[in-house]
């Protein structure tokens, strides 16, 4: 039987996999192997009697050594690399082992660790460099949680050599091409691609096992080098490389089910690809395993990886071709940054140019250096600022102002309130001290996986989420601008310019929904100009929020034991917005789904693609040092034959000399989604870009599915 | 120097992907000598702006009525006695009065007048988009219908814009042989090579149209594509496919066929103009009459674009 991938595009997909890899990748697209997981929640606690006395040390460590011997193996019969997450509750970001029934501890998340060390230099020489810190600990005064977390390193290895044995076991006599990866990978150094390959999914493997997600970053700059001299050793064929990235891709989707309770989506488990750009030297990096993984996903639709592409104008032509070609299949996988842009916002945070040229994300798209910093986010709603903070809309008194400025000003001074808020709530509970100049960070709950895997956690002997790395960055997250700014921008119309209706009127209006006011209402949206046109005067608004936001964040940036550099999105909270939210004065009725991330308000766009990123990029995006997110939908006839390849070139050129700072682009036709709410059985595969991550469409729940088919569509 | 000529603009669309190579803006001109049965856009036939009305966005709240000096829109008690509000297209001059005070867009003027220099910069905000091969696409209407074209084209150039033209040819040769100088790419409909046909259906003169054509391809150094409507039952047959051989032979700087089949969505947009609904999809043609269509010019040497 032969498989294929769902595409909006005229175009088919291209076929160069083999025909067994297809089919695996079909089977784990439908969710046999998520299923299977499913089946086997996590690993028990119950049988150890002495658990609840352990410390909390004591009781990471025993779980992660239980999930080593007893997690379920899975060889899939054609899979080129081996290793499996196999235990649910990993699916639902904790860790799979339970205590009477229940979860004890979560993974972490939001984060790019550094697997790539691990698979240069092998795990055996992680652990002698962990031996010889334990030894040199003895002479230090470390605290008695320091020496723990030491220990607690040594025993995750520990952990992790004995789940490497297992497979080693399993695959003697069953499979001995991946037993012999297995014998050199991971704990000794790769030396080949394959190797290579096998080391990077193991390590991935054993981390998502154990309830973590983390994101990957820079693949093809750690895979190209092996790649290349395998090639002129005649030891691989790029069809082979191919394949076996390919493995990797497929065995990346191995958490899907295939009957996923509806939700915010699956496939977002923040394992996030960072592809092109520039090495810390400033050579380019994109290499022929970049393309090799354009050519995974632009045949087999797999979209768990969400995928970037760092672009410059310098980056290859042949670089903006590939992507073009993979983004017209729609599903929204492949995104791209504009380099030179975030290098020099990384470098105005104050990261040195050689680590900031190293950047990567969280898993959607908030930039951070890979390895070397443990990242959250803090997100809040723009627009509730508004109208609650500074409007008093869901009160019996609203407020009044007599002129526009002042109006701004009331509201500029509430945003720097919630700034002000995240930048002190966070010191108080991560950094007690911090008011009186100390550093030190407050236990967290144990997270010896990742922090195996990060920058700095070893030296120090802290856990990531303690201080260990080099950078701890929370990024204040300003959502629904584009709706604040739209907001302001008709109050200031309609009341101060025009003077259609008073000031004290229009709240009145909002507060009744538009009741009775349906004239009105409808001139507003007819007349109204609002973000996202092209309109400078209409854009203004929203640019000066942005500008003004990242101003308020400044004095939090860098000089205190957490950054704060500020950053736009909701990923889809304006779902979880609208019941919270009153009517708008731009012409929404309360309820409404409005703005995604830096994206106009849906519906309120007419001019097209380009004039949404000439919109978007008005505001100083530099200064949004952790990201901003530009959601763009095309329809598929737009992209449709060489000139539509041609016309998704020129968008990303266009958002490159603009100062556009991250776009993801998806192609999709609203009847098509419609009919896959009709009909779910038969879209199973089809992938929609929902915000920092992908999920198949049938996953959404009917309000993410609806926001989705709501959003800007720009044709023609 | 400020150009101040002005030209009556329908539209102006950019990201257009589908008028000529690379992302463009394309620019919708007033006044349309032809009167094609098919049209997509009737309201640009008439040389001046008129009103367009859509009813559904119409929220009866009486704006026009109250602004109209003609009469043409006013409120008429219906024989219950309740106002109606009623459109009375013979009395309408297009004044524009209505639809300045419309609050919804349901009464709207077809065109506004812009100069030469409100054009150029409308199009110059996409420059960073256009790259190599994009640029603006002159279109309506039949854009060379304006005189102030010339000094539009002439602009557009001088900013360094590539102007492609989407034109039927029906204008005078000495506004051809001037545009055709000033263009890079000419998307010149053939929506027919029968005489007898193309004059029932839109009016137009073959030998006219040939002519100009022939007068493009001579003066421009730039390329021309044909464009070719499909449409069922009137022109899918093998005959035209090989006069538009034909035609495509005797010219030098073709660069091939553009095959374009009708669409049924103009209908309600000829209403809104107060025109009879042309919108018939019967005359949507078949996957196999397209095929058949391409593989007969491809059969004849002409590439199908």
């Amino acid at each position: 039987m032969s498989v294929s991938f769902y595409t909006p595009c005229a175009t088919p997909r291209p076929v160069r996999l083999s025909q067994e890899t297809r089919q695996f990748a079909w089977d784990s697209l439908h969710g046999k192997y998520g299923d299977e997981a499913m089946a086997h929640m996590a690993v028990s606690m119950d049988s150890q009697p002495d658990f609840d006395g352990l410390s909390d040390y004591g009781k990471h460590d025993r779980m992660i050594r239980e999930i080593a011997e007893k997690a379920p193996l899975r060889l899939c019969p054609t899979e080129r690399v081996c290793g499996a997450a196999t235990l649910g509750l990993a699916i639902h970001a904790l860790i799979p082992a339970t205590r009477g029934g229940q979860p004890v501890l979560w993974g972490i998340n939001h984060l790019t660790v550094n697997f790539f060390t691990a698979v240069r230099e092998g795990l055996d020489a992680v652990e002698a460099r962990l031996d010889g810190r334990m030894r040199q600990a003895a002479g230090e005064n470390l605290t008695g949680r320091q020496q723990e977390f030491l220990q607690s390193m040594k025993s995750t290895l520990a952990s992790l050599r004995i789940w490497h044995r297992r497979y080693l076991e399993a695959t003697e006599t069953e499979r001995p091409e991946l037993h012999r990866l297995l014998t050199q990978v991971p704990f000794g150094p790769a030396r080949t691609f394959h190797e290579a390959v096998q080391s990077l999914w193991f390590c991935f493997a054993f981390t998502r096992l154990t309830g973590n997600w983390p994101g990957l970053g820079r693949i093809d700059q750690l895979l190209g080098p092996y790649y290349e001299a395998d090639l002129s050793a005649g030891r691989l064929t790029r069809d082979e490389a191919r394949e076996i990235l390919a493995s990797f891709f497929i065995k990346g989707c191995e958490w899907i089910q295939s009957q996923t309770p509806p939700g915010s989506g699956d496939a977002q488990h923040y394992q996030n690809l960072i592809i092109g750009g520039v090495d810390r030297e400033g050579r380019e990096v994109t290499n022929p395993v970049t393309y090799l993984i354009l050519d995974v996903v632009e045949e087999l639709a797999i979209s768990d990886y969400p995928i970037t592409v760092r672009f410059s104008e310098h980056s290859p032509e042949e670089l903006f071709r590939r992507v073009a070609e993979v983004q017209r299949h729609g599903g929204g996988i492949v995104a791209v940054y504009n380099e030179p842009l975030v290098l020099r916002s990384l470098m105005a945070q104050g990261y040195p140019e050689d680590e900031a040229r190293d950047f990567a994300n969280d898993g959607c798209w908030e930039v951070q250096i890979p390895g070397r910093t443990r990242f959250s986010y803090a997100p809040f709603d723009a627009l509730q600022v508004l109208q609650r903070q500074t409007l008093h809309l869901d009160t019996d008194t609203p407020a009044h102002f007599d002129d526009f400025e002042s109006l701004y000003a009331a509201f500029r001074k509430e945003l720097g309130h919630v700034v002000d808020d995240i930048a002190r709530r966070t010191l108080d509970g991560w950094v007690p001290g911090w008011q009186e100049g100390k550093t030190d960070f407050a236990p967290a709950p144990p997270c010896t996986v990742v922090s195996l895997f990060e920058d700095g956690c070893m030296e120090s002997a802290l856990s990531y989420c303690e201080g260990g790395t080099p950078y701890v960055v929370i990024s204040p997250h300003i959502g629904g601008a584009p709706d604040a700014g739209n907001s302001l921008c008709a109050i200031d119309t309609l009341v101060f310019r025009e003077k259609k209706v008073s000031f004290d009127r229009l709240m009145e209006i909002l507060r009744t929904d538009w009741a009775g006011e349906e004239t009105l209402r409808q001139y507003v949206r007819h007349n109204l100009t609002c973000y996202g046109n092209d309109d400078d005067t209409a854009d203004g608004y929203t640019v000066r929020i942005l500008n003004d936001f990242a101003d308020l964040c400044s004095p939090w940036a860098t000089g205190y034991p957490v950054w704060f550099p500020p950053g736009v999105s909701t990923f889809g909270r304006q779902i979880e917005w609208a019941p919270g939210r009153l009517a708008v004065p731009f012409g929404y009725r309360k309820g409404d789904i409005l703005s995604g991330n830096a994206s106009p308000t849906p519906g309120t766009d007419t001019e097209g693609a380009t004039a949404v990123i000439r919109s978007y990029c008005k505001a100083d995006l530099c200064r949004q040092t952790t990201g901003a997110a530009l959601d763009i939908r095309l329809f598929p006839g737009t992209v449709d034959g060489e000139n539509g390849l041609v016309a998704l070139e020129g968008l990303i050129h266009g958002f490159l000399a603009l100062g556009g700072y991250f776009m993801q682009t998806d192609v999709m036709d609203a009847q098509v989604l419609r009919r896959a709410q009709e009909n779910p059985d038969e879209y199973k595969t089809l992938s929609v870009r929902v915000s920092g991550w992908n999920a198949r469409f049938v996953t959404l729940n009917r309000e993410w599915q609806e926001m989705i088919i709501q959003r800007t569509a720009h044709e023609m | 120097m400020q150009n101040t000529q002005t030209l009556r603009v329908t539209r102006i669309q950019r990201f257009s992907t589908g008028d000529g190579p690379g992302i463009r803006t394309t620019v919708f001109l007033q006044g349309c000598p032809l009167r094609c049965a098919w049209c997509h856009n009737p309201e640009t036939w008439d040389e001046e702006p008129v009103l367009v009305w859509t009813p559904r966005d119409c929220v009866g709240c009486g704006a026009c009525a109250s602004a109209c000096p003609t009469g043409a829109r006013r409120v008429q008690d219906d024989p219950d006695g309740d106002g109606q509000l009623v459109y009375d297209r013979h009395l309408c001059t297009a004044c524009g009065a209505c639809a300045a005070v419309c609050p919804t867009g349901a009464c709207e003027l077809s065109a506004r007048s812009m100069t030469v220099e409100d054009i150029v910069r409308a199009v110059e905000r996409d420059r960073a988009f256009f790259g190599r091969e994009g640029g603006v696409t002159l279109s309506g209407g039949e854009p060379l219908l304006q005189s102030a074209v010339l000094p539009l084209m002439q602009a557009l150039n001088r900013a360094g814009l590539s102007v492609a033209v989407e034109t039927a040819g029906a204008v005078p040769p000495e506004r051809m042989a001037a545009a055709a100088g000033l263009g890079e790419l000419f998307l010149y409909d053939l929506k027919d090579t029968d005489p007898a046909r193309l004059r029932r259906m839109t009016g137009a003169e073959l030998p006219h149209i040939l002519d100009n054509l022939s007068l493009c391809d001579r003066v421009t150094r730039g390329h021309i594509r044909l464009r070719c409507i499909l449409v069922r039952t009137v022109n899918t047959d093998p005959t035209h496919y090989r006069g538009i051989a034909g035609v495509y032979r005797r010219l030098g700087r073709c660069e091939g066929v553009e095959l374009i089949p009708y669409h049924a969505y103009a209908g309600s947009k000829a209403v809104r103009v107060g025109r009879p609904d042309n919108g018939r999809t019967d005359w949507i043609p078949t996957g196999e009459e397209l095929a058949q269509a391409k593989e007969t010019l491809e059969a004849c040497g002409v590439p199908v674009l």
